[in-house]
Order: C-alpha cells, then structure tokens, then sequence
C-alpha cells in the first residue's frame, strides 16, 4: 500500500515509517492537515494514517475534506487517547479509530480494511 | 455529588486525560523505537532510532519535572546560584515565533537556568495561544526587573485568564491542535517564585493577554 502518515509529531512519523516499510507499504508523511491534503490533493495515497491533534487544521477538519476530494483513499484516525467525544465523532464520519501503540498490527488491519473499503465506494 | 466534589472529579478526569495523553505518545513511541532498535541493522538507521530515543526520554524528563513544578513542588527547581540573568536576552534568544518588537532592559538576579524554562514557559503560551502583534518589554521597577510578553488576539476578561491560569487548562485552540500539559503558566510561576519574582497576567488593550514578570534586581 502507499500510505500517508499524518502526524506532527516527528518521531511517531519515523516510528510509523520504519515500521510499515518493514512491511513492505511506500509511506510519505505530512507534518499538519494542510500538508497532509496538498500531498493527496498532489498524489492521492492508498491509505491516510491520521493524527487527530495537529496544527494548521486538525484530523477532525482534513477528514471531510479528504472524503469530499478523495473518496478512494481509505481513512484510519489514530490518537494517543480517546474521549467520548473523539470515538463518537469519528462513529459519526465512519472513521475507524486506532490508539497509538507500539504494535503496528491493530494500525495495518484498520488500514487495510478502510482502504478495501474506499475502493469498494 | 456536592459543587466542590463536582469540581474535584472534573479536575481529576481534566488532569488524567491531559497526563495519559502527554504519556502514552512518548511511552508508547519509546517502545515501538525499542522493538525497531533490535531489528535494525543499518548503521545510520540505528543512529536516527537511538536520536529518537533520547529525544523521548528527555521529553519524559521534561513532562515529569514540569508536573511537579506545576504542583507547586520546587523539588526539582535547578541547583545553582543566582546570577546576573538579562531577561530581554534571554527571551530574544528562546524566542521562536512570528517577528516579536523587542525592547528595553531589564538584569535580574536569579537563577538562570529556572529563568529561561519560566521564559520558555511563557514564550511558548503566548504563540500557542496568542496572535501578532507580540513584544517583549524589559524595564526596571525600583529594585524589581520587569519583562512583558505581549501578544495579540481575541478579547479576554480577568475570569478568562483566571481560568487560562488554572492547572491542566488548554486553551480551546490548543485543545483540538496540539498536545501540551497546559501547566505553562504554573510551571512558570512556580519557578519565578523560588527566585522572589511573581508573574502577572492582565488582559492587553485591542486583544490578547500581557504576561509581567518581575525579579529582583543585581
């Protein structure tokens, strides 16, 4: 997969990085929600690796954007904790949620289902 | 529950959630750097993981002594001897946002290193939260050194910096764009009491909020 991660925080960027070319995906990242849509907007991903707390427009605002420019391109939210507000609004956009952990195992299984689910609309 | 029970319970869960977010990203990222050390074999690699490493541990450092400093607990206040400290020096050198106005003088007579993490504090509140105009004032108050960081913004009353004061606040703009304990403000005055200063916040003329400290002169 070519996959977009979507993260200010530099080292979660390199984490997530090393961990999915181990696996064999291409990732590009982004460093805040302008850039992560220019690079889609440039070069649409197979998958979005979103952080929700970001600078320069958040995930919360770059998801219906994404959906709107992008429908093809799977979405998968992922955040350090998350409130009722956070899992309720990413229910809402049908969004899958992941929290960040070491394990990249639940990460790729969301990805990969919200990608097949993108191509499929 | 009672007001005050209410009000405890709400500080608890505020406190807890701005922690465990401030925590899990750099515990969980040292983790997942650890489990990619042991696998790498790329020399250059390894060095960009170990780079992270460090970078995560010392932001652990920083969060645990920020949470006591905002506590109120001046345990781990840096040790050293106060000394000549230019304060419009050293917020011009901690400086990192947009272009700032920079002015006056101000020597106080403290301990250098509590005094820039107080002006990174306060440095960082006013771009996280604030807009341009910004401006850093030095001047002298009788034996007092006195520095304002200024920036512009949206109009505030006293009760909203009162609350933008409060322990674990985030500012509505922070709360959905960046991570950070939102202990700045406490962090700072914990650490420009334990040198006989004081910080205060007022609201600036046309928007945005003025931050004064003052410590006692040479």
């Amino acid at each position: 997969m070519r996959i977009l991660v979507a993260d200010d925080e530099e080292d979660v960027r390199l984490l997530l990085r090393l961990q999915l070319e181990a696996r064999g995906h291409t990732v590009t990242e982004a460093a805040d929600g302008n850039e992560a849509l220019e690079q889609c907007r440039a070069d649409p991903p197979d998958g979005v690796v979103l952080d929700l707390l970001m600078p320069n427009r958040n995930g919360f605002e770059v998801i219906p954007v994404l959906r709107a420019d992008h429908p093809e391109v799977g979405i998968v939210a992922y955040t350090a904790v998350a409130g009722d507000f956070v899992r309720n609004e990413m229910k809402r956009m049908s969004v899958p949620l992941v929290l960040k952990t070491a394990d990249i195992t639940p990460l790729l299984a969301a990805l990969h289902a919200a990608v097949d689910r993108a191509r499929a609309r | 529950m009672g007001e005050s029970m209410r009000d405890v319970d709400l500080l608890r869960r505020r406190v807890l959630n701005v922690v465990g977010h401030e925590l899990r990203t750099p515990v969980t990222t040292l983790s997942g750097l650890s489990a990619e050390l042991e696998r790498c074999t790329d020399d250059g690699q390894r060095r960009q993981l170990l780079a992270a490493v460090a970078r995560n541990a010392h932001r652990l450092e920083r969060l645990l002594d920020d949470l006591l400093l905002a506590a109120g607990i001046s345990t781990v206040v840096p040790v050293e001897d106060p000394a000549p400290v230019d304060l419009v020096a050293e917020a011009t050198a901690l400086w990192t946002g947009p272009a700032a106005e920079i002015s006056g003088t101000a020597v106080a007579f403290a301990r250098p290193a509590s005094v820039r993490r107080a002006l990174e504090a306060l440095l960082a509140n006013a771009t996280d939260h604030g807009a341009p105009p910004y401006s850093v004032t030095g001047s002298v108050d009788g034996d007092r050194a006195v520095l304002e960081i200024a920036n512009g913004g949206a109009e505030v009353t006293i009760a909203d910096l009162e609350t933008a004061a409060e322990l674990f606040f985030r500012g509505e703009r922070a709360v959905t764009t960046q991570a950070g304990l939102g202990v700045g403000l406490s962090v700072a005055q914990t650490l420009l009491e334990a040198d006989g200063g004081s910080l205060q916040l007022r609201p600036r003329d046309g928007g945005g909020v003025v931050a004064r400290i003052d410590l006692p002169r040479p």
